[in-house]
């Protein structure tokens, strides 16, 4: 990376505006993240969580604002700087690929004009299936593997260009608690060996247990900090509006939505009384 | 029939724009909700970016807090403007680095004081006489000690307890606030000096030295076992000459320093010759007295400063970035957007 880039935070987005009709589904969203950063934007359905990531990727023209990656602002296209992983249930699993070919697409940004991989190509695509755990399914169809498998496809895809800043949109979503821990613990661990993590995740829990700094948006962004800070009643209520209880236990956080006050038998015979 | 008048039309036209125009434009509230301190509250007037954030820190909501000398802006020659007059003048406790940093600074503050405004200079507070650093930029026939203690988190502690004590002392009404903010503030600083503490060993021994543009690391690096080579700028902060920078060529390349650092506040080409003709890796970024971010950013305080800088010599001196790029940096009483830095 050259050192003029490093004057800048990785990622700043500076009063940011989107609607994708009349009514804003972002309000002025402002923050930063410099490198290194493993940070999970947090929020509700429909609090705007993947439109923020879009207008990250710049798939996405903000209203009012701007993002700039690295000092750059982002234009129309991908910046160069980010690897992204969709969410899985984005993505048409009866395309007939196979891993590896799924993989090397990755690469496709930064080819040359002539269709057919490099040498360094395939041998990078190694590595990270060796180091993603995924070698031996090199040649399976991408439908037949498990949700922490594609994910691990996906996020080898991402990092084939070896990007600095890794972006995925709900990685915890579709897989059961296990792999949903083993996938936080592989983000951390790529956090660790340098790259900026920004995900989106609807699971506070296994977020606050994982993830140093969370950003908490419903259309606004209501606080950031890391979890001990921000996953509190007042700031979970106004993210969440919703009565949200926080449980603290030896240095756990355990957040949910509080209890109902009434059973299905109750709605019944408050129906049919 | 009724009809309306051109002018009427227009009249009425042009106040509807306005008012539209007005709700639209309203700038736009900064990040997250801020309080901001009313009037009648004690005001704090400082000086560069990092006192004034530790100010803040301690001060809280409890008292204004304003620095007067605008991030990027050469603390060492700045001279004060006629609104700094102004808010000195107005200020019940003026609190400086000291150690002759803000010479003109400190004449106008003692000139146009009220009466019973307190002047504190935190450097002198701080370390004794014979702890006094004396180097390349800040030479003892000079006569002026090296006046960057707060990059050593142990001393901007010590600036924030004074600023605690002064705050106790001058408004009493509010001194739980005051006493909890240093206390949050003291447990963080401990945190930070650790994550410093754990990147530095990351750096591989040998790679632990400082070659910078301004000398700003000298009571930092002792502390963590670093060692600060040189500083190009000579002590009247013009350029070196070309016998200096032949000779610190020679230096760097006997010393083997992977990396030398200059910083945005004093860009220079000469590093910039220095690392081609050494084959180092020149790195413009480190910072003493701008902090990292906009106000209202978690980023935007002396933990982002300190954390940032930390990141780029680990990364630059073949340690262990990862150490410290996710620490908590966000300021105690909240975003920091309300706070005037000398703009």
């Amino acid at each position: 990376m050259s050192a003029a880039n490093e004057h800048f935070p990785l990622v700043q987005v500076e009063n940011l505006w989107f609607g994708y009709g009349a009514t804003p589904v972002l309000e002025d969203v402002s923050f930063t993240l410099r490198r290194g950063q493993f940070a999970a934007v947090v929020g509700p359905s429909g609090a705007g969580k993947t439109t923020l990531l879009r207008l990250i990727l710049g798939l996405l023209k903000p209203n009012r604002g701007y993002v700039t990656i690295a000092g750059e602002r982002v234009n129309g296209r991908p910046s160069v700087h980010i690897g992204y992983v969709p969410q899985l249930n984005a993505i048409d699993w009866t395309f007939p690929v196979t891993v590896e070919q799924v993989v090397l697409m990755g690469r496709i940004r930064q080819a040359p004009f002539w269709p057919w991989y490099r040498r360094q190509d395939k041998a990078r695509m190694e590595m990270l299936l060796e180091q993603l755990g995924i070698a031996h399914l090199r040649r399976r169809h991408i439908r037949d593997l498990s949700g922490g498998q594609q994910q691990r496809v996906f996020l080898a895809r991402a990092l084939m260009a070896d990007p600095d800043l890794l972006i995925l949109d709900e990685p915890t979503a579709g897989v059961d608690m296990h792999t949903a821990e083993q996938i936080l613990h592989l983000l951390a661990d790529l956090n660790r060996a340098g790259k900026t993590v920004l995900i989106t995740t609807h699971d506070l829990n296994t977020a606050a247990a994982h993830v140093p700094w969370m950003l908490c948006l419903n259309g606004r962004l209501i606080a950031q900090g890391p979890p001990e800070a921000v996953l509190v009643e007042d700031i979970l209520n106004r993210t969440y509006r919703a009565e949200m209880v926080v449980i603290r236990q030896n240095g756990l956080l355990l957040v949910h939505q509080k209890p109902h006050a009434h059973t299905y038998r109750d709605l019944l015979e408050g129906e049919f009384s | 029939m009724f009809t309306v008048s051109r002018p009427l039309f227009w009249a009425v036209t042009l106040v509807l724009f306005a008012v539209i125009g007005a709700a639209c434009g309203r700038p736009p509230a900064r990040l997250q909700e801020e309080q901001v301190p009313e009037e009648g509250h004690l005001l704090v007037v400082t000086t560069v970016a990092p006192i004034t954030n530790i100010a803040y820190n301690v001060a809280g909501q409890a008292a204004k807090v304003v620095g007067i000398i605008p991030e990027g802006v050469d603390s060492h020659t700045f001279e004060p403007r006629p609104s700094d007059a102004q808010y000195l003048a107005e200020a019940d406790v003026i609190v400086l680095n000291g150690l002759n940093l803000e010479l003109p600074t400190l004449r106008l503050a003692e000139k146009r004081k009220k009466e019973d405004a307190e002047i504190v200079l935190l450097g002198e507070q701080t370390i004794t006489p014979d702890q006094y650093v004396y180097d390349f930029s800040f030479p003892k026939e000079a006569g002026d000690p090296n006046p960057h203690l707060w990059p050593n988190p142990i001393y901007a502690l010590r600036y924030a307890e004074i600023v605690r004590d002064v705050l106790v002392a001058r408004d009493p009404a509010n001194a739980d606030e005051y006493r909890a903010n240093y206390a949050a503030f003291e447990e963080r600083i401990r945190a930070l000096d650790e994550a410093i503490r754990r990147a530095v060993e990351s750096i591989p021994p040998g790679n632990r030295k400082l070659l910078t543009y301004h000398d700003s690391w000298a009571y930092f690096a002792p502390r963590y076992g670093m060692e600060v080579i040189g500083a190009i700028q000579p002590a009247d902060f013009s350029e070196p000459s070309a016998q200096e920078v032949a000779r610190l060529i020679e230096q760097i390349r006997e010393a083997r320093v992977p990396a030398i650092f200059g910083s945005e506040v004093f860009p220079s080409t000469v590093l910039e010759q220095i690392a081609r003709e050494t084959g180092a890796r020149y790195v413009d970024d480190l910072r003493d007295d701008d902090l990292p971010g906009e106000p209202g950013d978690p980023l935007h305080s002396y933990f982002g400063l300190m954390a940032e800088n930390v990141r780029i010599m680990a990364d630059a001196l073949g340690g262990d970035p990862g150490l410290i790029a996710n620490f908590d940096t966000s300021n105690i009483p909240g975003p920091d957007g309300h706070v005037r830095y000398g703009r």
